[in-house]
């Protein structure tokens, strides 16, 4: 057999995730939303190591310096070296909120594709179950859960999970019935390939995308709820440093040391700043459309 | 002998509209027909060319002798019903659109030998990848290619390939020549008939292209509006069509030869919707030799000739 | 032969890389249906967008398109717009997307007579005439549709009527019947073979089916790679077709083959690289003819006032 008479096919890049690398990196936003958001890990994961002092170190005598030398962002009203506080302070907020939007995306995905693929009477349940959840205002519900269940990072994160699973899981029902009826989905069922099979192969890594985008826009979101619940002092308890409590103690002491407010506002900006871009670039360099097919 | 895949009396409907409250409140749940009383039947090693405009129900069969869409009648593969039939590894289709009948962000390699995979087959009893796209004369590189990295003709051939995976019976084939230039459609013609021959595989090609049916199919079927208008031999269908819209559609294909242009128009009107579908028989209101009975009693498909039949009230052998 | 409306000389076409038309000369006089015949990559729907100065941006062109005698190459591009829709036209191959899905095709109607002076009563009443030449059966009703609630035939009228209604020097019509099912594309074809009486431009069709060439064309250009390899009435490139690729795709197609064929005829091989055009001739590398000289660009044969070809092995 001859080979193909077609056009001549342009090299491609060889896989699809390879080529959305790629081109992340070199979108100037993507590239440094990227970057800021790898600082932020690389912080919480190795903060043992990075911060100068012991975050819970007390040191009253020195309370509320103004930054030096010796103390980079200075103290706060305790003497505790704020730089590491912050520096902690990343790791509960990361923690937090990749743990949270992390599970809710999780939950969200399994939901949102049962919801779309399986029998209609199922979709209108969980619909209405997604509906319900979605119309419960997040404060107040996270207020009623602290209430009973006592401040805390795990009540945090259960109350942003559950808040968080209908915008996620609606999103993936959305994808995935449009993709329900799509020819490769035909195709699949008419080789009698079994509904977890085309789930899992088939449907989720092509409805996973733009869930993916959609998550690393929620992260700054739930670090911004976690700071503000912190800063209520309903959310992490002190003495555990969290941005939002520093930002507390900061406005406590504001007329001693207005440094404090703005050295916890810093990582909140910067951090929002990174997921945010993060998202923006993934959702351009995931885009399929921007992908060449040959002629 | 006995058939390949026999059809009797198959019956499509959709539900239209919907949603949770609708199945429930009286009333009930409105429905569209698609198809009704098709008869047909396909023996080994034949192509059964299927011939139809838009509406008329085409895709709808292939996807309901493919146990996709429920449907009501009798519909026996290789002698049994459906559910207890081995219809998954003895049938593939292949779709219209090649490339989207591809999973998106699987590799071509892995996607020609999935068919092994669904069904379990021990590693040992599989044929690998390359060997399976040169059977398609598609070169071992292909296999780590991605769908939308392909032309229209290479996917076309991966599709061909994944269908031959776990050597079926039948393959069914929906407009296999669509948009593919003149010059290579030939490619896949050949490809198919060279696969029967080999083989022995059944085809049922569904084409609104004459044309390729006039050369692809030894049989041939025409579906106007969900209802079966006439079948036969192909070149004789071709030569002494039995049914107008027959006739109408042979007439309608423009004809290169500048010798032989149309002086005049066979058939007027537009497909009805089927929405609104005509009373009578359903292609009585473009039809150039209708009479009143047309629009009163739905013809059967009755004999016409030793293997012919057509469903006209007025077609007389 | 009446002046040319239409005249195309040595045009090319390139993006970025891409050498999509190269040096593709043409002519269409008023009254005539001139067909461009080739299959994907030849160049004609570059060749078509721009005829109507509609190419993608980043598209450099070279060479001269007069309609009218005006060149559209050397032209501002408000000079261009002025021209569009004016005196020249174009039928698109999807009814579809030709139209706005959120206005009614009476709006839409009116709004493309926009250079008339006349009143909106006036412009509609001229949109339902030419509804009615275009043979659909209640113009009044239709003025008032939104495009996806006619069906696709009735969407192809009614988008050969807004081409039309107009009176343009020069209508392009590009796939006018792919998207159509058999019936409907032969009322199409009538329809346009009708309505040539009437219009007094030139009609230029742009088609990979031959059949449509056959029913439709008085003469033809058949494209390959970017050039035009043969040129003749619609009667000597069916009848007499010399060159090498003219005959292969005639000989492909299945409607042209009068008893079933076990196998059919294909052309083996593929295009070239358009992004690196060979010197010689284009189709050399598949052609049964092809000799040591084909590696020099072909000469254009001429073989009778009407007929040309593209190739070393064509003696007239």
């Amino acid at each position: 057999m001859s080979s193909v008479a077609d056009v001549a096919v342009p090299p491609v890049a060889r896989a699809a995730s390879a080529g959305a690398l790629g081109r992340l990196m070199s979108d100037p936003m993507g590239a440094a939303g990227a970057i800021i958001v790898v600082a932020f890990v690389l912080l919480a994961l190795f903060a043992p190591w990075i911060a100068p002092y012991d975050p819970l170190k007390l040191d009253v005598l020195n309370k509320l310096q103004s930054p030096s030398l010796a103390h980079l962002a200075g103290t706060d009203q305790l003497g505790r070296d704020t730089l590491s506080r912050l520096i902690w302070g990343s790791r509960t907020a990361l923690g937090i909120s990749l743990t949270a939007t992390g599970v809710a995306g999780a939950i969200g995905l399994v939901l949102g594709l049962i919801a779309g693929y399986g029998p209609r009477w199922l979709d209108g349940v969980l619909v209405l179950v997604f509906d319900s959840l979605s119309s419960l205002p997040m404060i107040l519900f996270a207020l009623a859960v602290i209430t009973v269940l006592g401040p805390g990072t795990t009540t945090l994160i259960l109350v942003i999970v559950l808040v968080s699973i209908p915008g996620y899981a609606r999103l993936i029902r959305a994808q995935t019935l449009t993709l329900k009826t799509a020819d490769f989905v035909q195709a699949e069922r008419s080789m009698g390939a079994s509904v977890p099979r085309i789930l899992g192969r088939h449907l989720l890594p092509n409805v996973v995308g733009p869930l993916v985008i959609v998550l690393s826009m929620d992260v700054p979101v739930v670090i911004m709820l976690e700071a503000g619940l912190s800063y209520l002092n309903l959310g992490v308890r002190p003495p555990t440093p969290s941005w939002g409590n520093i930002l507390y103690d900061g406005y406590n002491s504001l007329r001693q040391q207005p440094t404090l407010v703005i050295e916890a506002g810093v990582p909140l900006v910067l951090s929002t700043i990174g997921f945010t871009f993060l998202g923006e670039g993934l959702r351009d360099a995931l885009d399929p459309r921007l992908q060449v097919r040959p002629r | 002998m006995s058939a390949l895949y026999e059809v009797r009396g198959l019956r499509v409907d959709v539900p239209l509209g919907g949603g949770l409250l609708s199945a429930v409140l009286p009333g009930g749940k409105k429905t569209l027909n698609i198809l009704d009383g098709v008869d047909l039947t396909l023996q080994p090693g034949e192509t059964l060319g299927v011939v139809g405009e838009s509406g008329s129900g085409k895709t709808t069969l292939a996807r309901a002798m493919l146990g996709l869409t429920p449907a009501a009648g009798a519909l026996r593969f290789q002698g049994r019903d459906l559910a207890a039939s081995d219809l998954r590894r003895g049938t593939a289709m292949m779709f219209q659109d090649p490339v989207s009948s591809l999973s998106p962000r699987m590799r071509v390699g892995d996607q020609v030998v999935e068919p092994f995979t669904i069904h379990g087959i021990p590693m040992a009893e599989r044929t690998p990848a390359a060997e399976l796209l040169s059977r398609v004369g598609l070169p071992p590189e292909m296999a780590a290619r991605y769908p939308h990295e392909l032309s229209g003709g290479q996917a076309r051939r991966v599709c061909v390939a994944r269908a031959l995976a776990l050597n079926p019976a039948l393959v069914i084939a929906d407009e296999p020549t669509a948009g593919l230039d003149m010059s290579i459609q030939g490619e896949v013609l050949n490809l198919l008939s060279a696969l029967k021959r080999d083989r022995g595989i059944g085809f049922m090609v569904i084409s609104h292209n004459l044309p390729v049916i006039r050369h692809a199919a030894d049989r041939i079927a025409i579906l106007y509006l969900g209802r079966l208008v006439e079948t036969g031999p192909t070149a004789e269908v071709f030569a002494r069509p039995a049914h107008p819209y027959t006739a109408s559609l042979i007439a309608a294909e423009p004809n290169p030869d500048p010798r032989k242009r149309r002086a005049d128009l066979a058939i007027q009107g537009e497909i009805p919707s089927l929405l609104r579908r005509p009373t009578g028989c359903p292609f009585h209101t473009r039809c150039p030799i209708a009479v009143p009975d047309c629009a009163r009693r739905p013809p059967a498909l009755t004999a016409f000739g030793p293997d012919r039949r057509v469903a006209c009230h007025l077609a007389t052998p | 032969m009446s002046d040319p409306v239409l005249q195309v000389r040595d045009l090319s076409v390139r993006y970025g890389p891409v050498q999509a038309v190269r040096g593709v000369t043409l002519t269409a006089a008023r009254g005539e249906v001139v067909g461009i015949v080739g299959e994907s990559g030849c160049g004609k729907s570059t060749l078509a967008s721009a005829l109507i100065a509609l190419t993608a941006p980043g598209a450099r062109a070279t060479g001269q398109i007069a309609i009218e005698g005006q060149d559209l190459v050397a032209m501002t591009e408000a000079q261009r717009r002025a021209l569009r829709g004016d005196r020249v036209a174009m039928v698109f191959q999807d009814p579809m997307t030709a139209f706005n899905p959120v206005l009614t095709l009476g709006a839409q109607l009116v709004d493309f007579q926009h250079r008339a002076s006349l009143t909106k009563a006036e412009k509609r009443a001229r949109a339902a005439a030419m509804l009615a030449r275009v043979g659909l059966p209640d113009p009044e009703l239709a003025l008032t549709r939104y495009v996806h609630e006619l069906s696709g035939g009735m969407r192809q009228r009614a988008a050969i009527a807004a081409a039309l209604m107009m009176r343009p020097a020069l209508l392009i019509a590009d796939e006018p019947t792919t998207a159509l099912d058999v019936t409907m594309e032969a009322q199409i074809l009538h329809l346009l073979r009708e309505l040539r009486r009437d219009h007094d431009g030139a009609i230029v069709i742009i088609t990979h089916h031959l059949g449509v060439v056959g029913e439709l064309c008085d003469r033809v250009y058949v494209m390959y790679a970017g050039q035009v390899v043969e040129e003749g009435t619609v009667d000597e490139i069916y009848h007499d077709p010399r060159h090498p690729y003219t005959a292969a795709l005639i000989s492909c197609d299945p409607a042209h083959i009068a008893d079933r064929a076990e196998i059919l005829p294909t052309i083996p091989g593929r295009l070239p690289d358009l992004t690196q055009p060979p010197a010689g001739c284009a189709f050399a590398a598949r052609c049964t003819l092809a000799t040591a000289r084909c590696a020099k660009p072909p000469p254009r044969v001429v073989l009778s006032a009407t007929h040309a070809a593209l190739c070393h092995e064509v003696t007239p």
